[in-house]
Formats: structure tokens, C-alpha cells, sequence
């Protein structure tokens, strides 16, 4: 068990490194360069050529392009990646505190949407083709097929604007503590959390509908074991075990990816500095961001990954 | 006529069991079906698959899967009416007076905890115990049963268990408390024969010691032969025959039954007779094949032995050789490798005496013709977008330049030679039988005019009455054709019937090879004589009357 | 030397009146009768940012900040007004020492406070300015900045500049607290009538009154939340609607008419906020070197149509084909208007009787009306039989793609293309015609000899009356010549909440007086 712990996470690493390399080629690719973004037309109307030049020197845009990639790995693995070609900012000073808020809210939806997406998808499975079961059905695919944005702008305009319970709009400082920002943004919550929860409930229900048809299931119910005793000590570690890859892909994109919820609420997070990094062309803040996007990927997985391996001894075999 | 000593376990009268489908339809699975267990009595129930034995079997425990109802008549399990009961009352029958041992030990056994741990999940849910109790007494239980080390075996997961094991495991959960009546649905299948036997002496010596009455299910006559005092003949819902196990199986009343018994290994016939290998066609030597052990991206897997190790092989012009062997024999490997679908890590083959390349893509088209297979499952080898015509077509268009007239022509020809009218030519595999499909595959590969044809396992999937069919096609073609074939199966009855040579393969090696009559008559190896052995029990019921089936003579009250 | 000195005039005891009739007679009456408030909060997103993201480290820093905002915290020497006249502000005089313009002096104004309440010296301005003139485009023309007493200041620049006062009105203009050059400005310490009190880079800055503020009596605000909303319009107006925000800047037309009959509502507009430039390419074989083909098109496109439908009417202006702005003083409309009929005969004497394809037409979306606007360009020079294509690119790497790199021999000439430009004064706006820059199409000729002539001259006249002669002078010439067409404009505008009192929008964003705003 221990050297499949092992090889799992020396596969990450390998993996992380792959997508690392591959960020940079991408993000490399990207048409024009940080200077004609950074300036404006009217002021680069005012700059000859020749010093033009000479700022993209400074700037280190002509280096050799390996150069730049090992310049780029070796600041990886110190978590330096570089500073911004503009106003020579750290990159880590950037995102820091929004990649921690994304992770603050991610890890708020998850907290409230996994235990009731449990709840709801136990129920659908148990009560397959019933009344409960057609409810969360429907309410699921309907829940999940509603683009956020929708939902979001569904919800300020009734309680932001309508009834003004809650801001429609995050005025919350990007450094704020994180209880405060959560409560300056119930409705962005509440807009992940209603795709989370539909989401994350069908994908549980699938899970434990092919459990309780499992024959192990049937066995047990053969032999008069309750049934509260096989829906959850047996039926349930195997229908979550095949969903954690999901979920964790899942929780991952909640991570790097709510970019819609968050120009919606303006929600502090990474989606937003990824959206400026890419229309500013500051590539070392999208490098930086593509790989702590990729990183978040790779470690949710492996965690996934680890807790399969506790939780289904047949991955155990290494 | 002799009235039963007590009140029968099972008192089952014109039961009827259908499922109801989405749209409300009913299907008949279970059709007036009336029969009667006495405590301690054992019966057997037999019957292809879709003869609702297994939906009867869980009916005995009150159960039945999604969609089912009971349609009519009665079911008075230990007393309790269960097709009118209320659920608690079935629930305080189940694991208490009835246990249920089902099909497939490894699924039936939660993965993610410890085989000991569910043997005392019944014992304290369903009896009561403390914790200590109950894994004082389910190792008392594992040792009961035959498991060696049963503390060390409790702590392990299914998947860690033999298939042996596994079995035991699961029979002492179902005998945890000690039920009045045990059924066992097909118990056997997922082992290997020699394991099928201990469990089966297993079952025996619990019932006797215990006096549980037992209800079988299988599609084996083989085990119902050794375990049974009486058998139940079920075909597409009904009884079509029932008594005691000597009877039946002696005198067999309708068609049906003896069409089964027919299926069974009979060697009172004569083997076809082998020549002495003057015209060999193909010859092989030293195959062997492993599969990798992976590396970093692969999930690694543990490979202790070569899945074929240096096998030899040769095949006559004319001949039919049969392989035998259980799954995981390597058997299939080999055919697979003959085929030129694997390669073999050493060795060489050669047609004719001409080598050729291991991997069919290397050969010449005009070898890959020579050289056809038909599989186990024909859907899967079977285009599902192409109509019959397309696939019979094709090698014919591919093989001999034929133009679309004459194609179709040579298509509908061989059709015809196995039953098939030219009405299937333009069906898709998914409208027809799984006998149709069988014949179809087996028309495509003759539409090569292969000298050599493989067929793995080409019956198993088939009813025995229409393997029957399907296997005397076969004959015929490759009579007429001349071409020679190698037999790949698990059914000694097919062999018996079809090969004139034989070799047995165990773990990659062959263990045996010779005349298929030697080698039934004397087999050499102990494990042959095993599969043997098992093979041909209910046959051996006409030499031997055992006591337990002069007790079958006392008639029962239907 | 006669630049209008506006505050002097009204510092006086008189002025005040002066002051109430002058804002009367452009407010109306209610307005001006109303007494100003004290105290409160303006909250505001904005959502246009310059692309200069701001890290932790130099979040405080003039030039990493919004650009919008400087003028808040930073006072510069002078002011650019509404109507883009100059104007006086922390300098009290603004002199060239000669008649080459080449050296301007500078008196500030005494007694200013720092928000660290230490006094600005001239010592302050000639450190600010040495940064500046390292660092910001327009102030690279200065080459000397001395410190000549403890208030005045001598500039020393490249050439001759009449217009040197709107240099020193720019928002990389403000006068920072004297510093060595890698740490000036970092301090986030201006002498602005608000002081930072806290900064989170690219998304809120939260400012507070400064209590010694030079300007007495001001501001009326306690407090301004500045939110950056920078792309997220939607999310700006829901703030806006749910009463978060009191006002969104530069807000598209369009969004902003869903306003226009709330109550709660105001749009406040700033004509002449920026024009868009269609650069003609003049290389061998190009249908634009025939001079009448260029003046066919001029007078064929339907500007008013474009005003029409791309700015609903309200939020646009008819551009006269130079880069000025029609709020300017100089601004000389074209005369005649549009004319099919003449653009038809021009044609046909260039020798496209049956009319002329000019090929593709590109522009990017750089503004939200870009795409209706050369839509409606497109169709009406059907009328004159000209036709053209109109793509639109991405904005990214717009400019490389626009302006190529002018390497004929790869044929590599810049594209036939639009462009969005700002508003600025006319020595800026006018010199963007010149042959050495792509906007103008490379115009070359007698003609542009003469326009440059005369841009010269301007540039160390003196007289603000005769250079706006000049000015005039000039655009005859573009009108005449056509180097490159810039058909209609846009006015920026803002959504404020009806109790803001007092904050009209400017067509320079970054010149709006925000202690002068009030809270009702």
C-alpha cells in the first residue's frame, strides 16, 4: 500500500512537470507581447521605435525561448515566478491571496454541497423511480444545465435588487479575512452551490444506484441485515469510491474555474487575475496561475487516488 | 406414496413470478410451478439460462429483484405464506430459517470489508452476539468449513481469497445461523473443477451433519447428480420434470431432459478415431506468451508465471485437436497466438513446413486466409452496422477478388450449408440468435476456405440443445471443406464428440496430450482424471447406485 | 504669455460671487441654489483601469494605479478643463523664458501640505519630474529640470512647446514627495484632497478627506470607495442598481439608456471623449495615393447616420478627419457635410466611373459600439458606389497587426484599419498626422510639408489666439488632403445616483474635480 501511495505521488510530480512545460509552450504562443498591451496606443504614438526595442530588452521578451522555460521551471519549484513585466511586481505576491480566496470559496460550496448532495443522492438511489427519486432528477438536470451566470443574475436581481437582502456586487478587500468574505458573498456561494449540489448529487446517485444493485447488496439483504447497515457501511464507500475521481476534478474546477461566478460577483479570486493576466498579456501571472491550476488538478486527484486506495483494498496491489 | 414426516420447509403450489417492465408489460418468468421440500431433504433445480430457476431460488427467500411480482399461487417458506407476508416477517426468515449461497462469491462479498467482519455483521445483526462472540464464532465457523488459518483469513478482503475460499466464506455467512433450508445458486460455476469438487463435499458434509435441507440451482447435471436426492427439470418458466435424481436422469420422461443429458459427457460412444499424424499442417513450437508487468504509467500486474509456456503443437491435415482446459489455462492465448492476434515471446510456427510471422499483420494475405478464428462471443466480433451479407462478403471480395453477384451468391451458399435461409442476409447481428450469430461467424470464416480454423469456446455462450446444432454444422462444413480445426474448450462433451486428438493445458503447460480415446479412457495426469471425474457424474448414476439415490426411489407427493 | 488663470480671478473676495453665477448660468437654477454638504461617502466602480496592474509593492504608486484616480490623491501643476482649456492648479505661474519655448518656468503655489504634513517645495516638483520625464511618454520631451528658488522650477525641453502647460496637466504629472528615483511615489503621499487609507491592487482603493487640503473649505466627501470593475460592466451596474455603488464610469451608451427614465438615475456625459481614426495605407499601388479617392470617401460616409445608430443620437459627435476632439477651441468642423453626389465625381475623375472595392476594412472591438459604427460606415458609402469589406480582429496583438512593421519589401505595409485615439490638446492631437506615424497613412507630399511647417511654427507661438489660427490653417489642409478619416466620436459617460451632487463628467476621466463633489 505504501509503494502504491508512493508510485501515485511520484506520478503527480511527473505529471505537474509535463503540464509545466507544457503551460510554457502554450502560454508562449500567445499572439503580441506584454508592451503593447501595457501601453496604450496614445503613449506608444509618443515612443520611438528604437527605445521600444530597448524595452523589450529590459523586459527580457527577446531571451531564447529555452532560456526562458528553464528560467521558468527552476522559479516553479521555489514557488518564484517571476515578477510582472510591467510594474515588476512578484507574481507570487499577485495570486497569492486570490488563488486563497478561490480556495475559500471552493472549499465552502464543497463543505455545504457534498454532505447535502450525500443526503439527496442516497435518497434518489433508495428510492430509484420514485417520487423522490424523479424530483431530484429533474431538479439536478435542471440545477446543472442553467449556466451560472444565469442563475447568478437570477438571484441579485431578486435578493440584491428586488429585495435587497444581500450586495449584489463583492466590495470585500482580495486580503479580507476569509469569514468576512464569505459573508460579503452569499449569492456567489449560492450560485456555485446550486450547480455543486446538482451536480454532485446525480453523480452520487449513479454511484449508489450500482452499488445497491450490486450482488453484495443483495446478499446482505438475503441474509435480513438492516437495512440502514447496507446502505451505509456497505453500499455507500462503494458508490463513493468511484465517484472521488469526479469529485475531485470537480472540486478542482471549482478551484480554478468559477470564472463566471466570479466576474458576475467580482468575487476576488483567480479566475478574475487569469482574465487580466491574459488581456494584459502578463504572461508570468498566467504561467503562474495555469500551473497552481494544474497543481490543484494533480493534488486533488492524488488525494483521490490516496483515498481510494484506503477505501477499495483491490487498488492496493502495487 | 409415503406421507412426509413433518410439515415440508418449502410448500410451493402453481407459482407464477413475471416481471413488469417500464411500460407496464409483464413477463412470465416463473409459470405454475408446484413442488415440496422436507426439512433436510435437498433438491435441485436445472435448467438453461432464462428458465427462471435463479428468480425461483430467490423467491424461496422472499425476494424478488427490481420489477418482480408473484402473479398467483402460493409459496409457504417454514411456514410463512412469503407471497402475501408482511416484509418483517420475510425479514426475520431470511439468514434465520433461510439462507441463500449466491452465484458469484467475489461480488457477493463486500470488497472494502474484511470477509471476517461480514460473517459477524450476521451473526450480531442478525443473532444478537457481542463482538467478541461473534468472532470467536465465526472463526469456529471458517475452520467448520474447511479454511486454513481462519483468523488470518477473516481479516482479509474477498479479492485476496481463492475462489475456494471465497465459497467457504460465503457459505458460513448463509450457515451463520444456522437456517432450516440452504439454497445454492450455481455454487460451482466461478470454480475450477478440482475446487468444485471439495465444495461440493463440503455442502454434503454440513448438510448431513446439520440436516439443513438444501435447494440447488444449476445448469449442471453433473453436481445435481452428486448432491441431490431429487431434481427439477425447468424450461422457459415451467417444471417439465421432476423426481428423484435416478429416475430423472436414468430415464429421462421429455425430450427436453434428454437433450441436456445428451450435452453431458457420455463415454459410452466411441471417440473419433485418430490417424497417426502423416500430413501435418501445422506445426508450432516452444509458444509462450506473458503479459507485461508495466511500467510506471501501467498499473503494474503481478505475473508469476507465463500466461503459455513452451507449448508444442501440431495439427494434421483433416483434424479436429481439441484444447482443453479451464479458464485461465492459457488456452485462449494460444488460439490467439495461432490466429497471428498475439505474438508468442520464443518459438516458431510454420504451415506446411514454411515458417510464418508470428503477428498476423506481417503475414501474406494468402496466409492470413489460410488461417481464420471464430470467437466465444459472435456480437463482439460481429460488425453491429454490418448486415450478414457485408460480413460473409467480405472476405470473399477481400480473399478471391469475387464481383457483388457472386459474392452474394457464394454467401447465400454457405448460409444455407448451416440452416440459415438467404432471408438473414440483409439482418444486422443484433436481429438475430445467439445461434444465428454463432453461425454466421462461423460462415465468415469458411468463406476464406481456411485450411485452418480455430473456434474458441464457440458453444459456451449457447443453450445445449442449440451447441448441439451449431457443433454438428460444424462437423459437416469442415468435412466437406477438408479443413482442420482446433477446438478450444472447457466441455469435455465436445471434445468427446468432435476431437480425435486432445491435449489439456494447465497453467500455460500442457499437462496431457494424445488420442482423444486414450486419454479419456486412462487419463495420466490427476488433474485430467479430475476434470474427467466431474464430467461424467451423472452418467456414472447408471453404474453405480449410490444410497443416497435408492432413498430418491421413495416417491415424493408433487 | 496668456494662459486664462481662472482661480487667481476667483480667489479673490468677488470671485465667489462669480464662481455662483458662472456654475448658475451652466447648472440652472435648483442646482446652484442648493448648499453644498459636508461629509459622507462616494462609492464608484469603475470600469476602465490602465494596463498597468499593481502589485502589493506599488499599489500606492501614481503611476500603478488607476489612472482615473491620480488627481484624487496627487495634485499636478495644472488642470485640463471640460472644455480643454488649461488652467492653473498647484503652480501659480507657468512662463516660457524665451520666445523658442524651449524653457518654461514654473512658480508653485506656497503653504501646500503633504498629507505627512510636511510642506511641498520645489524640491518635490524637480524629483517628481525627474522621475517623470524617465518614465511617462509625454513628459520625455523635458531634458532638464532644476530647482531655481524654494518654489520655482525651470524646465528645459527638447523643442520649442507652446502647449507645454497640458504636459504638466497629465496623470503622470502629479508631484510626489521628494524621494530617490527607485523609491519616489511609493509612499502613496500626494498633496490631494484625499489621502489613501487603504489599497488593494486591482480591485478597491479606499480613500479619506485630507484635512489641510490647499484648497480651503474642500472636499465636501469624507470618503471614496473606488471599486474596479474593469471588464465586469454587469456586475458594476447590479452594484449599481443595488445601491453598493453611486456611481459606474465609463459605462457603454447602450447599458446606460436602461437608466435613463429611473428617477434615481442620472447619465452624465462629456462630449468629445475619444474618436476613431480609419488609417489609410499609401504604398505603391494602394487606391489611396490618388488624393481624390481619399476625398470621395470622406465625403461619402453618413456621419450623422453613425451618430444616429452607433450612439443612439446622445453619446456621439461628427469628427472632422483630424485627431481633434470637437470639444476643443481649435476644432474646425468640415464643411459641406456629406456629399454623394461630389464623392461620385471624384471617382469618376480618378478614373473609377463605375465605382472602387478599397478592400478590407479591419477594426477590434476596442469599444463596445465599434461593430454597429463600421456597419453603418460600410452602407453608406454603397451610396457613392464604394465598397469595402469590414473584419473585425481580436484586440489581442491588435496593434502589430494594424500597424505591421512597415517593411514594404516583405509587404509588410501597415493595414488598411481603424483605430480608437483619446482626447488631448491640439499640439498632441495635430502632431499624430505627421508622415512618420502610421495613423496618418504615411501622408507624404508638399502638402504634409506644409501641415508639419506649420505645426512647428505653432509649437513656439506663443499667442494662444494665433495658434488656434494655425490650427485652423492645418485642419484646412486635412480636409483638403484626407491622410486618414476620422468620421464620428464618442462623448464618455457615467451613471451616478441622483444624490451626488455636483460631478460632472470630464472628457479627460482623470481631470474630474472630486473634492468638489458633494453628497446630498
Amino acid at each position: 500500500m505504501l509503494i502504491a501511495a508512493l508510485r501515485r505521488v511520484l506520478l503527480s510530480v511527473i505529471t505537474l512537470v509535463m503540464l509545466a512545460v507544457f503551460i510554457f509552450i502554450a502560454t508562449e504562443i500567445m499572439p503580441g507581447d506584454a508592451l503593447d498591451v501595457s501601453l496604450s496606443a496614445d503613449e506608444i504614438a509618443m515612443i520611438p521605435p528604437e527605445r521600444l526595442a530597448k524595452m523589450k530588452q529590459d523586459l527580457g521578451l527577446d531571451r531564447p525561448a529555452h532560456e526562458r522555460l528553464l528560467a521558468f521551471l527552476n522559479g516553479a519549484i521555489t514557488l518564484d515566478f517571476g515578477k510582472t513585466l510591467i510594474s515588476k511586481t512578484p507574481v507570487s505576491a499577485i495570486i497569492g491571496y486570490p488563488l486563497r480566496n478561490s480556495l475559500i470559496l471552493a472549499g465552502a460550496v464543497l463543505l455545504i454541497a457534498i454532505p447535502l448532495a450525500l443526503a439527496i443522492g442516497i435518497a434518489a438511489a433508495f428510492w430509484k423511480g420514485r417520487a423522490v427519486d424523479h424530483l431530484v432528477s429533474t431538479g439536478s438536470i435542471i440545477g446543472y444545465s442553467i449556466p451560472e451566470f444565469v442563475i447568478g443574475t437570477i438571484l441579485v436581481m431578486l435578493f440584491a435588487v428586488a429585495w435587497p437582502i444581500f450586495p449584489a456586487t463583492i466590495t470585500a478587500s482580495t486580503r479580507d479575512p476569509a469569514l468576512t468574505l464569505l459573508a460579503s458573498s452569499p449569492l456567489a456561494v449560492a450560485t456555485v452551490l446550486i450547480g455543486s449540489i446538482a451536480y454532485l448529487a446525480r453523480l452520487l446517485r449513479t454511484g449508489m444506484v450500482d452499488a445497491l444493485a450490486s450482488d453484495f447488496v443483495e446478499r446482505l439483504r438475503l441474509t435480513g441485515i438492516p437495512e440502514w447497515r447496507i446502505v451505509f457501511l456497505h453500499a455507500l464507500p462503494a458508490a463513493v469510491v468511484p465517484s472521488l475521481t469526479a469529485l475531485a476534478l470537480y472540486a478542482a474546477s471549482l478551484v480554478s474555474g468559477i470564472v463566471v461566478v466570479e466576474l458576475v460577483f467580482a468575487y476576488p479570486g483567480l479566475g478574475q487575475e487569469l482574465v487580466r493576466g491574459v488581456t494584459r498579456r502578463e504572461v508570468h501571472v498566467v504561467q503562474a496561475i495555469a500551473l497552481c491550476s494544474a497543481a490543484v488538478v494533480v493534488a486533488l486527484n492524488l488525494l483521490a487516488d490516496l483515498a481510494i486506495l484506503m477505501l477499495d483494498p483491490r487498488t492496493r496491489r502495487a | 406414496m409415503v406421507q412426509p414426516a413433518s410439515e415440508p420447509i418449502i410448500r410451493c403450489s402453481g407459482l407464477s413470478i413475471g416481471y413488469v417492465d417500464g411500460i407496464g408489460a409483464t413477463t412470465r418468468v416463473v409459470d405454475h410451478v408446484s413442488f415440496l421440500l422436507e426439512p433436510g431433504h435437498s433438491i435441485g433445480i436445472v435448467g438453461e439460462s432464462g428458465s427462471g430457476k435463479s428468480t425461483l431460488a430467490r423467491a424461496l427467500l422472499g425476494y424478488l429483484r427490481g420489477g418482480g411480482r408473484f402473479l398467483g399461487g402460493q409459496l409457504e417458506i417454514d411456514g410463512v405464506e412469503v407471497t402475501s407476508a408482511a416484509t418483517a416477517s420475510i425479514r426475520a426468515l431470511r439468514g434465520l430459517r433461510v439462507a441463500m449461497v449466491p452465484q458469484n462469491p467475489l461480488a457477493s462479498l463486500t470488497y472494502h470489508i474484511p470477509v471476517g467482519r461480514q460473517v459477524e455483521e450476521v451473526l450480531r445483526a442478525r443473532r444478537g452476539l457481542l463482538r467478541l462472540e461473534a468472532e470467536q464464532r465465526t472463526v469456529a465457523l471458517f475452520s467448520e468449513m474447511g479454511l486454513p488459518d481462519p483468523e488470518i483469513i477473516g481479516r482479509r478482503f474477498a479479492h485476496q481469497l481463492s475462489g475456494g475460499q471465497r465459497q467457504r466464506v460465503v457459505i458460513a455467512a448463509a450457515l451463520a445461523c444456522d437456517p432450516a433450508l440452504l439454497v445454492l445458486d450455481e455454487p460451482t460455476t466461478a470454480l475450477d473443477k478440482t475446487t468444485e469438487a471439495q465444495v461440493l463435499e463440503l455442502v454434503q458434509r454440513l448438510r448431513s451433519q446439520r440436516g439443513t435441507a438444501l435447494v440447488l440451482v444449476t445448469h449442471d447435471l453433473n453436481v445435481v447428480a452428486d448432491t441431490c436426492e431429487r431434481v427439477i427439470v425447468m424450461k422457459d418458466g415451467c417444471i417439465v420434470e421432476q423426481g428423484p435424481v435416478t429416475t430423472v436422469f436414468r430415464r429421462p420422461s421429455v425430450d427436453y431432459t434428454k437433450t441436456l443429458l445428451d450435452a453431458s459427457l457420455d463415454l459410452t460412444g466411441d471417440a473419433p478415431s485418430a490417424n497417426t499424424l502423416a500430413d501435418v499442417l501445422v506445426n508450432a513450437e516452444k509458444l509462450s506468451f506473458s503479459y507485461g508487468t508495466g511500467g510506471w504509467f501501467k498499473r503494474p500486474q503481478r505475473q508469476a508465471r507465463p500466461t503459455l509456456d513452451r507449448v508444442d503443437l501440431a495439427l494434421g491435415r483433416g483434424e479436429v485437436l481439441g484444447v482443453i482446459g479451464e479458464s485461465g489455462s492459457g488456452k485462449t492465448t494460444l488460439g490467439l497466438i495461432l490466429a497471428g492476434l498475439l505474438a508468442s515471446d520464443q518459438g516458431a510456427l510454420a504451415l506446411e513446413g514454411h515458417s510464418i510471422a508470428m503477428v498476423a499483420g506481417k503475414r501474406r494475405p494468402e496466409m492470413r486466409r489460410r488461417i481464420q478464428m471464430v470467437f466465444q462471443d459472435p456480437l463482439s466480433s460481429l460488425n453491429p452496422r454490418q448486415t450478414v451479407l457485408a460480413a460473409v462478403m467480405r472476405p470473399l471480395r477481400l480473399f478471391f477478388g469475387l464481383n457483388r453477384n457472386a459474392a452474394r451468391e457464394k454467401a447465400a451458399s454457405l448460409l444455407s450449408d448451416l440452416g440459415l435461409g438467404p432471408e438473414y442476409l440483409d439482418r444486422y447481428p443484433r436481429q438475430l440468435s445467439g445461434g444465428q450469430q454463432q453461425r454466421v461467424a462461423i460462415a465468415r470464416a469458411f468463406a476464406a476456405e481456411p485450411d485452418v480454423l480455430i473456434c474458441d469456446e464457440i458453444t459456451s455462450a449457447l443453450d445445449a440443445s442449440v451447441a448441439g446444432q451449431v457443433l454438428e454444422e460444424l462437423n459437416a462444413m469442415r468435412r466437406r471443406h477438408g479443413t482442420s480445426v482446433i477446438l478450444i474448450t472447457h466441455d469435455l462433451a465436445v471434445i468427446w464428440r468432435m476431437a480425435s486428438r486432445v491435449m489439456v493445458l494447465k497453467d500455460g503447460i500442457v499437462i496431457e496430450a494424445g488420442s482423444t480415446g486414450d486419454v479419456f479412457a486412462a487419463p495420466k495426469d490427476p488433474y485430467t482424471a479430475a476434470l474427467l471425474s466431474s464430467a461424467t457424474r451423472v452418467k456414472r448414476l447408471n453404474e453405480e447406485p449410490t444410497p443416497s439415490s435408492l432413498i430418491n426411489e421413495i416417491a415424493h407427493v408433487a | 504669455m496668456s494662459i486664462v488663470n481662472r482661480r487667481d480671478l476667483l480667489q479673490g473676495g468677488a470671485g465667489v460671487a462669480l464662481l455662483a453665477a458662472l456654475d448658475a448660468s451652466l447648472l440652472g437654477e435648483a442646482v446652484a441654489q442648493e448648499q453644498p454638504k459636508r461629509g459622507g461617502t462616494l462609492a464608484y466602480a469603475q470600469l476602465s483601469a490602465n494596463r498597468r496592474s499593481a502589485g502589493p509593492n506599488n499599489s500606492k504608486h501614481p503611476y500603478f494605479i488607476v489612472d482615473a484616480n491620480t488627481k484624487q490623491i496627487w495634485s499636478t501643476p495644472t488642470w485640463v478643463n471640460p472644455e480643454l482649456g488649461l488652467e492653473l492648479e498647484i503652480a501659480t505661474k507657468l512662463e516660457p523664458a524665451d520666445d523658442s519655448l524651449k524653457v518654461w518656468d514654473m512658480t508653485l503655489r506656497e503653504g501646500v501640505m503633504f498629507h505627512d504634513m510636511t510642506e511641498m517645495t520645489a524640491a518635490d516638483a524637480v524629483a517628481s519630474f525627474d522621475y517623470h520625464r524617465q518614465n511617462a511618454p509625454f513628459a520625455r520631451q523635458i531634458t532638464k529640470v532644476e530647482q531655481t528658488g524654494k518654489y520655482t522650477v525651470r524646465f528645459t525641453l527638447e523643442a520649442g512647446n507652446a502647449e507645454f502647460g497640458y504636459v504638466l496637466a497629465e496623470y503622470n504629472s502629479p508631484i510626489m514627495k521628494a524621494a530617490p528615483l527607485e523609491t519616489i511615489g511609493l509612499d502613496g503621499i500626494g498633496t490631494g484632497a484625499f489621502k489613501i487609507v487603504q489599497s488593494d491592487p486591482n480591485r478597491l482603493m479606499i480613500l479619506e478627506r485630507f484635512e489641510s487640503y490647499w484648497r480651503k473649505g474642500l472636499p465636501h466627501l469624507d470618503r471614496i470607495e473606488i471599486h474596479n470593475r474593469e471588464g465586469q460592466q454587469e456586475s458594476a451596474l447590479n452594484g449599481l442598481r443595488s445601491g453598493q455603488f453611486d456611481a459606474v464610469m465609463n459605462i457603454d451608451g447602450r447599458a446606460a439608456l436602461q437608466f435613463q427614465n429611473d428617477p434615481n438615475f442620472e447619465i452624465e456625459t462629456a462630449r468629445g471623449g475619444y474618436s476613431f481614426v480609419i488609417q489609410m495605407p499609401k504604398h505603391p499601388g494602394s487606391p489611396f495615393l490618388d488624393k481624390r479617392v481619399r476625398q470621395a470617401f470622406a465625403y461619402a460616409i453618413d456621419r450623422e447616420a453613425i451618430v444616429r445608430v452607433a450612439y443612439s443620437g446622445r453619446f456621439g459627435w461628427i469628427g472632422n478627419d483630424s485627431h481633434l476632439m470637437v470639444t476643443d477651441a481649435a476644432f474646425v468642423p468640415r464643411a459641406g457635410g456629406r456629399d454623394v453626389a461630389k464623392a461620385k465625381q471624384l471617382l469618376a475623375e480618378a478614373g473609377h466611373p463605375n465605382g472602387i472595392n478599397l478592400g478590407t476594412l479591419y477594426w477590434s472591438p476596442q469599444l463596445p459600439e465599434a461593430g454597429r459604427y463600421f456597419q453603418v460606415l460600410q452602407q453608406s458609402v454603397k451610396d457613392a458606389g464604394i465598397t469595402l469589406a469590414i473584419e473585425e480582429r481580436p484586440n489581442d496583438g491588435y496593434i502589430q497587426f494594424r500597424t505591421g512593421d512597415n517593411d514594404l519589401s516583405k509587404g509588410n505595409f501597415h493595414k488598411f484599419a481603424m483605430t480608437a485615439v483619446g482626447s488631448r490638446n491640439p499640439g498632441i492631437s495635430l502632431f499624430r498626422m505627421r508622415a512618420a506615424f502610421v495613423e496618418s497613412g504615411h501622408w507624404r507630399g508638399p502638402e504634409h510639408d506644409k501641415y508639419l511647417a506649420l505645426y512647428n511654427q505653432a509649437m513656439i507661438t506663443p499667442d494662444a489666439a494665433k495658434r488656434k489660427a494655425i490650427y485652423a490653417e492645418m485642419q484646412a489642409i486635412l480636409h483638403e488632403e484626407v491622410p486618414a478619416i476620422l468620421p464620428a466620436g464618442g462623448n464618455t459617460l457615467m451613471v451616478k445616483r441622483k444624490h451626488m451632487r455636483n460631478m460632472p463628467y470630464h472628457p479627460q476621466i482623470w481631470s474630474i474635480r472630486y473634492e468638489e463633489i458633494w453628497r446630498a
